[in-house]
């Protein structure tokens, strides 16, 4: 019986979040209290009759979820529901591929790029097969990971226009504003001065976004210096002084090494 | 040994109780009906006992235990050590031996060393795959005269034997449901034995042959179906919990390997992350385990990209390793490790490829090596895709995938050492980047990340390679140095700190020491009375 119910609201939620309604959530809220009574899900994973057409919508009914957190832009949300989704994928074997499964996946891939938990990045990674891998929403993720890892930021501007789902969109807007500090990061350190068009290109600003790149340097870039039409960059004093010698650690290391050797002999 | 004896015979008034469960368990073995023995004396050309029973009568010896009707107070509880024998009586020869022997002769090998109608060998009985006509011949049992084991190890005999015919079942007739199966019989028969002493805890005589049991039944379950794997993952967790309560080390141990073993292979590695950080590995496990846990911590921190804590975890284990034996598990760790090393930014030093039998595993590695050691992207990946199916069966190619980032920064540090200044268009053209302008922003995040050192020119698009700073002229020698010290002192320190003494050094010396004194004393009153003698000679005159 709440089968029949499960899979009424389920076709509503999809067609909600097709359609962007905003009564999207409170279904999405209603069908998961149904789901916990479903004993075919993890963590129980008892073979009830109808296991498999549980399982399959709860998939369903979960990647619509994270679907629909990313349309709202919820970070929190996503992760939510992809911590519900997860483990059925590894769990219940038997669950037929759906057609949001590899977007899900994928979007999941960015949102941990995003969030800059690396770790978890390739964990996750490790548990698609090949044939996942090989997909092109997935591969997206990975191929730009590697370019972030790489430091060739201007593939990233390039893959930025070519997004395998429109809605990879909200994690692109995230990422975009970390690559631009790194490279602003890098471009400190490797160089002395640049030219203020040259330094908007590198940062990967457009040309007609020139009063945004003025804003990015003002606020979160303090010490550059704009000097007729050039950035210097504020070269990193160094100096020979006697305050630079580290007395203290010296004089702790040298009294830490003869006591050990008091206690030896 | 005397000492022993007593130390045991103290102990075993203690904790009683505790052993009490192997006596009362078969009451009535313990006056068996002794077998028709043919006296010893008129069958002169004895043949050799078959090997179980060889083997039986080896753990009886070790464990200083009497045939049964030996005179003298029977024994009631076994040593204190039970369980270090048991663990050295699994790794003899005489135990080796009977790996090797039919599913029909263990059964056999059963009926004879354990008490009629035992449970367990009706469980061993019971799953006896089917003839297949060129079944191996029987064991010649006609020497068969010795008595049945003490009663004492017959648990450790019979949970033996099921492990032996669990062996049997997994490898010589590869038929894991069956194995899985009696495996599952197996526990259960030893945990009701275990449960009629009305003691939760496993002797610390079962506790190495229990774990070996779970070993095969987790071996059993991965190949048999993933149903009974995701069974068995539940099982191994509650008993797990139950080895850490009762202190079985053994089984604590091999239970965590297997249960890391288990998720690793299902690339679970957050989950395997979380278990290795919520549960302790016993520390006196058995070395065989300890190796194995850290290859598995190794792998779940590489995968975590924490390399410098892998690179630890594995060049350990590959010391500890077993060196005689076990080259396939060397050679895992080994693969693993270069990886580590490479992604580390390091490279292996040439002879570890030349390791005695390793040579030809190593080739597809050491070719990488290469690759990565030239900074030639393009090689790199030819490579990487030559070998791929290789790389696969090692489970090491999302790791070599990783690598690619580490070949660019070889490339770009060769290149930066080399020319004091170079167009970095010729920089993208030498390590296949594609683009100039590609090649700018890696060479700026090169430097950032410290790999070079060295300023861009932007305008005129070329790399300035900075001049080498003296080093000597920096801290950097005094905190080697600083380094290298607390390393020795440390290394001293723990030497210090795991020096042994047998138990009575201590009396001894005192001993000694007051020995010494006797006769130091004695001198003296020599000295006295030498002293007293010369006086009254003086007196005298």
């Amino acid at each position: 019986m709440s089968i029949s119910e499960a899979s009424a609201l389920l076709k509503k939620l999809s067609s909600e979040v097709s359609s962007s309604s905003a009564s999207a959530s409170t279904t999405l809220a209603s069908l998961k209290l149904i789901l916990v009574d479903f004993d075919s899900l993890p963590p129980l994973c008892l073979p009830t009759p109808d296991s498999k057409e549980e399982q399959r919508i709860a998939c369903e009914a979960l990647e619509l979820g994270c679907l629909l957190a990313v349309k709202n832009g919820d970070g929190e949300a996503f992760e939510g529901n992809t911590n519900q989704l997860f483990p059925i994928y590894s769990s219940c074997l038997s669950v037929p591929q759906s057609a949001n499964r590899k977007k899900v996946q994928g979007l999941y891939l960015m949102f941990l790029l995003v969030e800059n938990r690396l770790a978890d990045f390739h964990s996750v990674l490790q548990t698609y097969t090949a044939e996942e891998i090989g997909d092109g929403r997935i591969n997206f993720a990975v191929l730009l990971e590697r370019e972030l890892m790489v430091g060739s930021y201007d593939k990233f501007a390039t893959s930025s226009t070519s997004l395998p789902d429109p809605l990879y969109q909200f994690f692109m807007t995230s990422l975009l504003s970390t690559v631009r500090d790194n490279v602003a990061d890098a471009l400190e350190v490797s160089y002395e001065s640049m030219d203020l068009a040259d330094a908007q290109r590198m940062l990967m600003f457009q040309p007609n976004e020139t009063s945004a790149f003025e804003s990015f340097v003002k606020q979160s870039r303090e010490d550059w210096m704009v000097v007729d039409n050039e950035i210097k960059f504020q070269p990193v004093v160094a100096s020979n002084r006697a305050e630079d010698i580290p007395s203290m650690k010296l004089i702790s290391q040298s009294l830490s090494f003869a006591t050990e050797i008091e206690r030896i002999v | 040994m005397g000492v022993l004896r007593l130390r045991t015979a103290e102990f075993v008034k203690k904790c009683g109780h505790m052993f009490a469960m192997v006596n009362t368990k078969s009451p009535a073995k313990a006056s068996p009906p002794p077998p028709p023995t043919p006296s010893k004396d008129d069958a002169p050309p004895k043949p050799p006992l078959p090997s179980i029973d060889a083997a039986a009568f080896r753990l009886c010896s070790l464990l200083g235990l009497p045939s049964v009707d030996s005179k003298g107070p029977p024994i009631k509880a076994l040593p204190s050590g039970a369980g270090r024998t048991v663990r050295r009586w699994l790794s003899s020869s005489a135990v080796n031996k009977c790996r090797k022997l039919s599913y029909g002769n263990l059964v056999d090998g059963a009926r004879r060393v354990l008490p009629d109608n035992s449970e367990i060998t009706a469980v061993i009985e019971s799953s006896k795959p089917m003839e297949t006509g060129s079944e191996a011949p029987l064991e010649d049992s006609s020497s068969c005269s010795a008595l049945p084991p003490h009663p004492l190890v017959l648990p450790a005999i019979s949970s033996w034997l099921l492990s032996l015919a669990i062996n049997s079942l997994l490898f010589d007739s590869s038929d894991a449901s069956a194995a899985f199966a009696l495996s599952g019989s197996a526990l259960a028969a030893v945990g009701k034995a275990a449960s009629q002493s009305n003691s939760t805890f496993t002797p610390p005589i079962l506790s190495p042959l229990i774990a070996r049991l779970y070993r095969f039944r987790s071996l059993a379950a991965s190949a048999a179906s993933p149903q009974a794997q995701s069974t068995v993952r539940n099982e191994l967790v509650h008993a797990h919990r139950l080895a850490c309560l009762s202190r079985a080390v053994d089984v604590q141990a091999t239970l965590l390997n297997l249960m890391l073993r288990d998720l690793l292979e299902g690339n679970l590695i957050d989950q395997a992350k979380k278990l290795s950080q919520n549960a302790t590995f016993p520390e006196n496990a058995s070395n065989n385990q300890l190796v194995r846990y850290l290859y598995y911590m190794g792998k779940i921190q590489a995968l975590q990209l924490e390399y410098t804590d892998s690179f630890s975890k594995l060049s350990q284990s590959l010391r500890k390793a077993p060196e005689n034996t076990g080259l396939a598990f060397r050679v895992a760790v080994q693969k693993l490790l270069i990886i580590v090393q490479l992604l580390m930014g390091e490279i292996p030093s040439r002879d570890i490829f030349f390791t005695e039998g390793m040579r030809a595993l190593l080739l597809p590695y050491m070719e990488l090596t290469a690759a990565v050691r030239q900074g030639d992207l393009t090689t790199f990946n030819k490579i990487a895709s030559k070998h791929q199916p290789t790389f696969v069966a090692d489970g090491t190619d999302t790791l070599i995938n990783r690598l690619a980032h580490n070949v660019v920064k070889a490339g770009l540090r060769r290149l930066n050492i080399s020319y004091s200044r170079i167009y970095l268009k010729d920089i993208a053209e030498r390590l296949s980047l594609g683009s100039a302008k590609s090649a700018e922003y890696i060479v700026a995040k090169a430097i950032r990340d410290g790999v070079i050192d060295g300023v861009i020119n932007h305008k005129e698009g070329y790399l300035q390679s900075n001049e080498l700073v003296d080093v000597y002229s920096t801290t950097e020698p005094a905190e080697a140095l600083h380094r290298r010290i607390t390393f020795c002192l440390n290394t001293h320190a723990d030497a210090v700190k795991g020096l042994r003494y047998p138990d009575d050094a201590y009396a001894k010396a005192n001993q000694k020491k007051k020995k010494g004194d006797e006769e130091e004393k004695t001198e003296e009153e020599i000295a006295a009375e030498i002293e007293a003698e010369l006086e009254e000679e003086e007196d005298e005159f």
